[in-house]
């Protein structure tokens, strides 16, 4: 008895002694962390309006603004894991940094200006989302690197550069769009302009697998067809007058 | 005994959704269906159908997801039968189909496994006394099942290229044995309905605005039905192909046709052997749904070629038309949710499917309405 106690105790105090480390490297909820700032980077919050310099370790919220100016670059921690690296003379805003329940996140960004890098943790759930939006475009991910570069202004140009995995788009006509590693993809006005890697079929997960779906269907429907003629058959031989009606 | 069966019901139906950890939904509805035909008094072929399907299905995770399913019905098909008028009653639980659906890789390629499992709840008997009383299901499915214990499973996968994406499948159906009220409707048979194998193919093109094409090829192989063990019938190959134009927001189309090779019976009691002529005609089919925002109309013709026999003949069947249409409503619900009011109106003409007073081979019409609600619910 006295012995599991020992081995109870020993076992919270490794737990509780793990607590601040592992909060060094997970950040909490709804936040993310500097892990590298290098040069001038400001950071504009929501809360309050200020603005501030942005330094190894500084936590920062949603809604709040970043600024890199020349020569200057970040790395930003998310609370899930992924993480976004930010080129100089970039600026946008953290738009949503939620996590709706302990399965789901939605993580999204407005780009005004610049270059963004993303490596995103893999989502779990249909209902999570990761996305960064430039000048009419949305991108989105579930798991996977990418960049995404606007020249800013009221109508900017906006590159899109995959490394890994698969990219939805969402352009400025609703039209959904999947890249897949290759050379960069040019939006103009939120449209597709320039597509030297051509967009292919959404990806298989669960919902989309349309082909391989459709055969899964077309084989249930075809039991029900062929078992009802089937049984039909075995019953009666034949499909007409079965049965001594006078019809009209 | 329908106790015993709501509470298996219920079991699979919990165990399916044991880990509930991922997203999920619940669809319950109610649907109510008549028809009527134009058989001349005292003849009736008619009669009503209200029942309650409701299925489950969870994402366990991206990857994986369970589903089971399953209906109450209650029904009174009334028929004649060497003159004389009678109605069949059910109420009763249909059978349960309990399964799984796994997304994953094979051969690097995208791949799809789909395990399931009949689950004997359904009443064996009302499959056999419906057919005497519902429109011929060549026309329009049977709504219920109850066909004894069975498996099916399904793999496919798919095969990127170019803009679209070929998918090829594989099915096996074990189809188990049943003891329906056969022939008289006072026999009970033991009766197994043939397994099957089927192989498919199909092309997806999709395009801006989740539009997409798809065209499709399936080859569907049943082997021998079996009455108290003995190879009673085996239904001839049955080829498919369609042509399909899915647009949720607009105008779908698809067009298709099936073709069966003639099928084999056996001779009082002898071996399996191919007919004489083929007893299943051709077939062919085109419908379309337009969505207006919340409101999609649909409408739906299939016609039924004669078969190779001459009127007259104990296999002859003439085939025949359908028209349907079917407007339908959805209500768009809290988060996810929505409830779907459809009323569908459908008009057969059976070729030759009666005989008129003088003895000669008529048509029989037959109008079938229904009003159907669902409401999904996400889980």
């Amino acid at each position: 008895m006295e012995l599991a106690k020992k081995a109870l105790f020993t076992f919270v105090l490794i737990g509780l002694a793990a607590v601040p480390v592992f909060a060094d490297i997970q950040t909490t909820p709804n936040q993310g962390i500097f892990t590298s700032v290098s040069g001038q980077v400001q950071v504009k919050t929501a809360k309050g309006h200020k603005t501030k310099k942005a330094q190894k370790d500084m936590t920062v919220f949603e809604g709040d603004r970043i600024i890199t100016q020349d020569q200057s670059s970040a790395v930003l921690r998310l609370f899930d894991g992924s993480s976004l690296d930010i080129s100089a003379n970039t600026e946008f805003v953290l738009s949503k940094l939620q996590k709706p329940s302990p399965q789901d996140k939605v993580i999204q960004f407005k780009l005004i200006v610049g270059e963004l890098l993303a490596a995103v943790e893999k989502l779990t759930t249909s209902k999570s989302s990761f996305e960064i939006e430039a000048g009419g475009v949305v991108c989105g991910v579930r798991g996977t690197r990418f960049s995404m570069k606007s020249s800013g202004g009221h109508k900017p140009q906006v590159d899109l550069h995959v490394f890994e995995g698969i990219v939805y788009v969402v352009d400025s006509k609703g039209n959904k769009l999947f890249f897949r590693p290759g050379p960069p993809v040019r939006f103009s006005k939120g449209l597709p302009v320039d597509v030297p890697n051509p967009p292919v079929p959404p990806p298989d997960s669960g919902n989309n697998n349309t082909g391989l779906n459709d055969l899964n269907q077309q084989f249930k429907s075809n039991v029900i067809i062929n078992q009802d003629k089937t049984l039909g058959a075995a019953q009666g031989g034949t499909n007409v007058t079965i049965k001594p009606y006078v019809g009209n | 005994m329908i106790l015993k069966n709501l509470k298996v019901l219920v079991f699979f139906m919990l165990a399916s959704s044991s880990a509930w950890a991922g997203s999920g939904q619940l669809s319950v509805g109610a649907t109510y269906d008549g028809w009527n035909s134009n058989y001349a008094a005292p003849a009736q072929d008619n009669g009503y159908e209200v029942f309650v399907p409701l299925s489950i299905s969870f994402q366990i995770d991206p990857q994986l997801n369970i589903y089971s399913q399953g209906e109450f019905m209650t029904a009174a098909d009334t028929y004649t039968s060497g003159g004389v008028n009678g109605t069949y009653n059910l109420s009763n639980f249909s059978d349960t189909v309990l399964g799984g659906e796994l997304n994953f890789k094979s051969f690097s390629l995208n791949s799809i496994a789909n395990l399931a499992i009949n689950i004997p709840t359904g009443d064996t008997t009302w499959n056999t006394k419906e057919q005497s009383s519902i429109v011929p299901t060549q026309f329009i499915d049977s709504r219920y099942s109850g066909r004894g214990l069975g498996f099916s499973a399904f793999y496919g996968l798919s095969l990127p290229e170019g803009r679209g994406e070929y998918s090829a499948g594989v099915g096996y159906l074990y189809s188990g044995a049943f003891n329906p009220s056969y022939g008289t409707v006072t026999t009970t048979t033991s009766l197994q309905l043939g397994d099957a194998v089927f192989l498919a193919l199909n092309r997806v093109t999709p395009f801006e605005n989740d539009q997409n094409e798809i065209i499709r090829a399936s080859v569907y192989q049943s082997f021998p039905t079996y009455s108290n063990g003995q190879a009673y019938y085996q239904l001839g190959t049955n080829f498919n192909a369609s042509y399909d134009w899915n647009n949720p927001k607009a105008l779908s189309l698809e067009v298709g046709g099936q073709i069966y090779l003639p099928s084999a019976w056996s001779n009082n009691g002898g071996p399996l052997t191919t007919e004489s002529h083929n007893s299943n005609g051709p077939r062919i089919y085109a419908d379309s749904t337009y969505v207006f925002g919340d409101f999609s109309l649909m409408e739906q013709i299939k016609y039924i070629f004669q078969n190779d026999y001459a009127v007259g003949d104990q296999y002859y069947n003439g085939g025949g038309f359908l028209v349907g249409i079917e407007p339908a409503y959805f209500f768009k619900m809290e988060g996810d949710s929505g409830l779907k009011v459809a009323a569908d109106f459908d008009f057969v003409d059976a070729n030759n499917y009666g005989v008129d007073a003088s003895g000669d081979v008529a048509s029989v019409n037959f109008i079938m309405w229904t009003l159907a609600t669902s409401y999904e619910i996400k889980l």
